[in-house]
């Protein structure tokens, strides 16, 4: 399984794809509140899509539905020509942990574990060797600068360390597609740059595809192109 | 003021807060309610056994002295008493001469071919079964016994005037008074003592669980309106007054339901026999200052251990942080279970006559030895579970295993701690399925002597004393109905008595009711001599049988409340975790591993339990039948018998809880991630 993983990661060297990603009409509400009312999007592979907005604008809930985290009451979502909601739960959960990748805006690692375990657990979920995943993992948080909390948990670590682990845990198996929401809202701006450096860097050297969810213009600024959302719907877009 | 209107507020809180926040309350006060009930019940084993031995003692008389002449006394004999279907009932022949005093009970004493009995003895004459009896009566029953004149609640007893032609000789020492005297306060055997703490605490204990996980329920969504008020602008001190606020309303409903539970509870324990004791519902009356302490303490030591549970918890408006420690086997629950068995052993020397001295302190030694064990053993069970997840989590063979014996290792979970409470359960299955083991062959139950299997299943002994030759009365046994043979044996191993007399065997068809056709033959025919050797192979297993059902009726009861605890605390830990959850679930944790995690959360301090709890059973046991110089009856099978039922308990209410791993895991959470 994963060693496809890592076929795959080499062969990304060379974008850029067609459209990876397409989103069409999609339709979303949580009780009487709507969150998208029609919005269709595309994502082609290797670039990094910014999604702008004000707060309550649907970015998150657009971010969710491209990841096939939360199903559209209505439209659908193509990934690499199979609608998301054709697949199991299963198969829907093997696809985010081996062609995607997530990062929060928390972090959001699991608190028990240790940092090397966090970014270690979906190459272990996808089948690889204990020893083997942990010597990957360790060498992610060296690239990303935090080997020295490998084996802190996540209580012991600082938001921007944190949020690299996170990042590690993100981009460590390779995925084509990272969805990242707020990544740098808990962040001040030294450590947001950081870390926004570090993921886009490394994204951009396996051809990962980076759909960034923020409300900064700075944060923006690293993709190539920037979506906005006002309403649930698609406002303008900007960039190539 | 200011504080008393903060906890009015609190109050309110708790009690709008919907649906859950109510049912959290109810629960909460309810498992108090249980816990107040159960510890009326401690309270009252003083005063009922002090009762008991009180209406003992004055039905037993006081004998005139052998110097005094005779006039004014009761003349009572008992050579009468018999046994029906394995219960003893003794029977006293009665005889007053001139203003004879009466025993309690009874209104005056029975005149010749008169009888009083006990209200349970009367039934039993006009049951069906009573036809077996009834030629051991000899005389009309013309009046019922009174409570006064019983040691409990459906005891077989009677009071019969003594016939004319009865040879005043035969009649005991004459009884001047029946009145009540100053005396010992209990009669409780260090085994029956040591068996009933074992019964309260092992009651407790679940009872225990079930509070520490009621007051643990929707931890996190409480916390967080505790932070909402933060922000508000409370201080970390009003915080807390109102989180106690809601533990003392608990606590104050608990003191109220009690009553009920404690006046059925009473009524209950009153239709058990307990290795040979009963007692009357009313003689389970806690002190009044029992009750006091209890009703006045409840409240005070809810909002202590609030108070104490909130003390590493750093309630601040952004949020609600937890001061987290490096977790060691924390040696204090080692050394408590190292004190309770020395304690325990120490006790354990303790003879019967001295519990029966007027201080408490034999009896409060040994209920504090228990509990210090048993509380050392439950400490000591999560802590071994955390050392054990450390190793499982550093080998860590499957994602599973990783991401659940972190999880254990980082913080015990409610459910690990109820677990742990397994512990306790199996160690006092153990201590009481021993005991009873060794109470009953202690009252000479046949089929516990080795000897008793290689004879047949209905074979009967009858016996004479002081040397009197009745081996004509015991061949007119032939003649009963349902006797094979009569074999007539100069002695027999009847364990350690060895007296000199006619000694039978008596070959029956098996049917109890031979056994009671025996009885009446022998109770009139053998002149009024004692028979001190009349026992059924199947009356010691029936008593077995009772003794064993009621054990089982016990665990099962302590499983099933565990089981409720077990099963509160698994769904409720998840749906507290329902945001990590929601964050593996993103990942591409498939639900799969994440239910297997939660199947290793509570597999690991399982495991610690098992091995820790029939361990210290085992050297309990040991302990205590070594103290008193008894051969070691170690009660493996019911020790093996509980494990199974236990781990098949947890497995299953595991499994029952497994589907809220699917509805915690729902992404929705993360839209604001």
């Amino acid at each position: 399984m994963i060693e496809i993983g890592i076929e795959w990661s080499e062969a990304r060297i060379a974008p850029p794809e067609g459209a990876l990603l397409v989103a069409t009409d999609l339709h979303k509400r949580f009780g009487r509140s709507t969150a998208l009312a029609g919005l269709s999007v595309e994502v082609r592979g290797g670039e990094v899509v910014a999604v702008l907005g004000p707060s309550g604008s649907g970015k998150s809930t657009l971010l969710l539905c491209l990841a096939g985290i939360i199903p559209p009451d209505q439209g659908e979502v193509v990934y690499r020509g199979r609608t998301l909601a054709s697949l199991s739960d299963a198969n829907l959960t093997k696809l985010r942990r081996d062609e995607f990748g997530f990062v929060f805006q928390f972090g959001q690692l699991v608190p028990e574990l240790t940092a090397v375990d966090n970014v270690s657990l979906p190459l272990r979920l996808a089948g690889l060797r204990r020893r083997d995943a942990t010597t990957r993992a360790r060498e992610w948080l060296v690239r990303l600068d935090v080997e020295e909390v490998a084996d802190q948990r996540a209580g012991e670590m600082s938001g921007g360390q944190a949020q690299r682990v996170a990042v590690a845990r993100a981009l460590v198996t390779g995925p084509r597609v990272v969805f990242a929401d707020e990544p740098t809202g808990s962040l001040d701006s030294l450590n947001g740059e950081l870390v926004m450096d570090l993921m886009v860097g490394a994204a951009r050297d396996q051809g990962t595809t980076v759909v960034l969810v923020t409300h900064e213009a700075r944060v923006a600024a690293y993709a190539d192109r920037e979506i906005v959302v006002r309403d649930g719907s698609l406002a303008a877009t900007a960039g190539s | 003021m200011r504080s008393i209107r903060l906890a009015g507020l609190g109050v309110r809180m708790a009690l709008s807060g919907g649906r859950a926040s109510l049912t959290r309350m109810a629960l909460m006060a309810l498992s108090l309610a249980i816990g107040v009930a159960l510890l009326l019940g401690a309270l009252s084993v003083g005063p009922a056994t002090g009762a008991r031995r009180a209406r003992d003692v004055a039905r037993g008389g006081q004998v005139a002295q052998p110097s005094a002449p005779i006039q004014d006394v009761t003349f009572r004999w008992g050579g009468a008493s018999t046994r029906f279907e394995g219960v003893a009932i003794p029977l006293f022949l009665l005889r007053g001469v001139g203003n004879a005093p009466v025993p309690p009970g009874i209104p005056a004493l029975p005149r010749p071919g008169e009888a009083y009995v006990s209200p349970a003895l009367a039934a039993l004459l006009d049951g069906p079964d009573g036809v077996l009896l009834r030629p051991r009566i000899p005389g009309n029953v013309v009046g019922t016994i009174g409570d006064e004149g019983l040691l409990f609640d459906g005891e077989l007893y009677g009071y019969v005037g003594a016939p004319a032609s009865f040879p005043a000789a035969r009649l005991a020492i004459p009884e001047v008074s029946f009145a009540a005297v100053e005396g010992p306060t209990s009669d409780l055997t260090f085994t029956a003592l040591l068996i009933l703490c074992v019964f309260v605490l092992g009651l407790l204990l679940p009872v225990g669980l079930l509070i520490v996980t009621t007051t643990r329920l929707s931890a996190a969504t409480r916390e967080a309106r505790l932070a909402a008020v933060r922000l508000a602008g409370a201080t970390q001190s009003q915080v807390r007054l109102l989180a106690a606020a809601e533990s003392a309303l608990a606590s104050v409903v608990a003191s109220v339901v009690a009553w009920p539970l404690f006046l059925l509870g009473r009524i209950v324990v009153s239709k058990f026999t307990i290795f040979g004791y009963r007692w009357f519902p009313g003689d389970f009356a806690p002190p009044p200052v029992g009750i006091l302490a209890l009703l006045l303490g409840l409240p005070l030591f809810t909002v202590l251990v609030t108070t104490l549970g909130m003390r590493r918890l750093i309630v601040s408006p952004l949020g609600v942080a937890r001061r987290t420690r490096r977790h060691r086997l924390v040696p204090l629950w080692p050394a408590l279970l190292v004190i309770g068995l020395l304690g325990l052993a120490g006790s354990s020397a303790f003879s019967d006559a001295a519990l029966r001295l007027p201080t408490p302190l034999p009896g409060v030694l040994l209920a504090g030895s228990l509990t210090l064990l048993l509380a050392g053993l439950a400490g000591t069970v999560p802590a071994l579970g955390r050392f054990g997840a450390k190793a499982l989590a550093r080998w860590g063979p499957t994602p599973s295993v990783l991401l659940g014996a972190r999880r254990l290792e980082s913080e015990p979970t409610s459910a690990s701690r109820v677990v742990a409470g397994v512990t306790v359960l199996l160690a006092l299955v153990g201590m009481a399925q021993a005991l009873a083991l060794s109470a009953l062959s202690g009252t000479s139950s046949i089929e516990m002597r080795p000897w008793a299997s290689a004879l047949p299943a209905a074979t009967v002994f009858v016996s004479s004393i002081n040397g009197h030759d009745r081996s004509g009365a015991f061949e007119v046994l032939r003649t009963v109905p349902g006797v094979r043979s009569v074999s007539m044996r100069s002695r027999i191993p009847t364990g350690g008595h060895g007296r000199a007399g006619s000694r039978a065997e008596v070959l029956t068809d098996g049917d109890p009711a031979t056994v009671e056709r025996i009885r009446n033959e022998l109770a009139w025919v053998a002149d009024a001599e004692t028979l001190d050797e009349l026992r059924a192979s199947y009356g010691g297993s029936k008593e077995a049988l009772r003794t064993s059902r009621m054990m089982n009726f016990v665990t099962v009861l302590v499983l099933l409340v565990t089981a409720a605890s077990l099963l509160v605390s698994t769904v409720d830990g998840m749906m507290e975790r329902r945001r990590p959850m929601a964050v593996l679930s993103a990942i591409g944790v498939p639900l799969s591993v994440m239910r297997r995690s939660v199947f290793v959360q509570i597999a690991i301090p399982l495991a610690a339990a098992l091995v820790l709890g029939v361990a210290s059973s085992l050297v309990v046991v040991a302990l205590l039948f070594r103290a008193n110089g008894e051969t070691v009856v170690y009660p493996f099978g019911p020790l093996a018998l509980t494990a199974a039922a236990v781990s098949v308990m947890v497995v299953l209410v595991t499994a029952i809880a497994l589907p809220w791993a699917s509805v915690a895991r729902r992404p929705e959470l993360l839209r604001n991630a």
